[in-house]
């Protein structure tokens, strides 16, 4: 019984072991995102589970036209938004155009240094990305962890946002390159 | 063709072009150090990024869940049950009532209706009764209490005043302890005591 409607539907009748196996096949990919969304491990476990037990006691309402885990990421990502609402954290809007300086999304004329790609090793390179994450406007930065640490489809995180595809593609764009940036201005 | 533009570029690294598009970048890239050098970088870039490390996840996490989903369970089900308990008693009272009447259920049903008419009429009068008690006491209280202060002016002059000051310290602690006592009893009962 490894199928998602299958373990869904099981849990329905009552069988707990099924939301068990839920929780141990999603946990993972779970703290990944929440993890790099609010920074901090003990705080991410806590968010991690209160995923799980909105899940549980909204699986009801579960439409299995869904994918599961994008309806769990999609809890997760409220549950994201409402801590840094609290927080006061500021969250652009993703329909928001997000430029840092004026040269805005073109390639940049290289210079004479050389390339972060050529300059740091893969594991100091993976250190260096985890970081500059961080520093990213909020709604790229999920949207940036969506992609390359949950590896979810352009079309997975556009149902998610309920935003349009193409819109969603940019803003992955757009934080690759901020990224990118600040690599750059660190060496 | 000229230079790449950023979502040229992206889309060529995600292999989200055309395929006549994707040739078209490919050659372009045959003839463009600068490109290939940008195209190297991003791919570099979101391989790193692809492979960032897991956070690790306590072994018991998923016991841990599953414990508080139980515990929110448990209290819920408790109170179903016990409304279920008495919803069913009521059940069976009832059908108990109504076998052992021999009665037929509409008969029964008849008669509890004359009958509750009966109780309401009995109820009114009652509380009629009780108004009437409540107008009475109010003429006879201040007899009462000018033949109670008459009574104690009486007592007192019997008694020497140490013994009348004595008595009424006494009567003080004994009330004090008594407030004092139930006022802690019920801290404690409702779990909001002083300490815990």
């Amino acid at each position: 019984m490894n199928d998602d409607q299958e373990l869904v539907a099981a849990t329905l009748k009552g069988n707990r072991k099924a939301f068990e196996m839920i929780i141990r096949k999603y946990q993972q990919p779970l703290l990944n995102y929440i993890g790099r969304m609010v920074g901090e491990r003990e705080l991410a476990l806590d968010f991690t589970q209160d995923v799980f037990l909105r899940a549980y006691a909204c699986l009801p309402s579960y439409r299995p036209q869904f994918k599961l885990s994008t309806w769990l990421f999609k809890i997760a990502s409220n549950l994201v938004i409402d801590f840094w609402r609290k927080k006061k954290i500021p969250t652009l809007p993703l329909d928001q155009p997000i430029e840092e300086d004026g040269d805005g999304f073109c390639l940049q004329i290289p210079d004479d240094k050389p390339s972060v790609a050529k300059t740091f090793e893969l594991g100091e390179l993976r250190a260096r990305i985890d970081r500059a994450l961080a520093r990213l406007p909020a709604a790229l930065r999920e949207l940036f962890v969506w992609r390359h640490v949950n590896g979810l489809s352009y079309e997975e995180m556009a149902e998610i946002k309920g935003l349009p595809v193409g819109t969603v593609k940019n803003k992955v764009f757009q934080a690759k390159e901020l990224i990118r940036r600040h690599l750059e201005e660190e060496t | 063709m000229s230079c790449l533009g950023l979502d040229r570029l992206y889309r060529y690294l995600d292999r989200d072009l055309k395929p006549e598009d994707a040739a078209e970048v490919e050659v372009h890239l045959a003839g463009c150090p600068r490109c290939r050098e940008e195209v190297e970088l991003r791919r570099t870039l979101d391989q790193a990024a692809s492979s960032l490390p897991d956070l690790e996840v306590p072994a018991d996490f998923a016991e841990t869940v599953m414990g508080r989903i139980i515990r929110a369970e448990v209290p819920r089900k408790s109170w179903l049950a016990i409304l279920s308990i008495g919803l069913g008693t009521l059940g069976i009272s009832l059908g108990t009532l109504i076998l052992a009447s021999g009665q037929s259920a509409m008969g029964l049903l008849q008669g509890f209706g004359r009958d509750s008419l009966r109780s309401l009429q009995a109820v009114f009068l009652l509380v009629l009764k009780f108004f009437k008690l409540i107008l009475l006491a109010v003429k006879v209280l201040p007899e009462l209490a000018e033949t109670g202060l008459h009574g104690l002016s009486r007592i007192s002059a019997s008694f020497p005043a140490g013994i009348l000051a004595f008595s009424a310290v006494l009567m003080l602690i004994l009330i004090s302890t008594c407030v004092l006592g139930f006022r802690r009893s019920f801290l404690v009962r409702n779990d909001i005591g002083e300490d815990a």
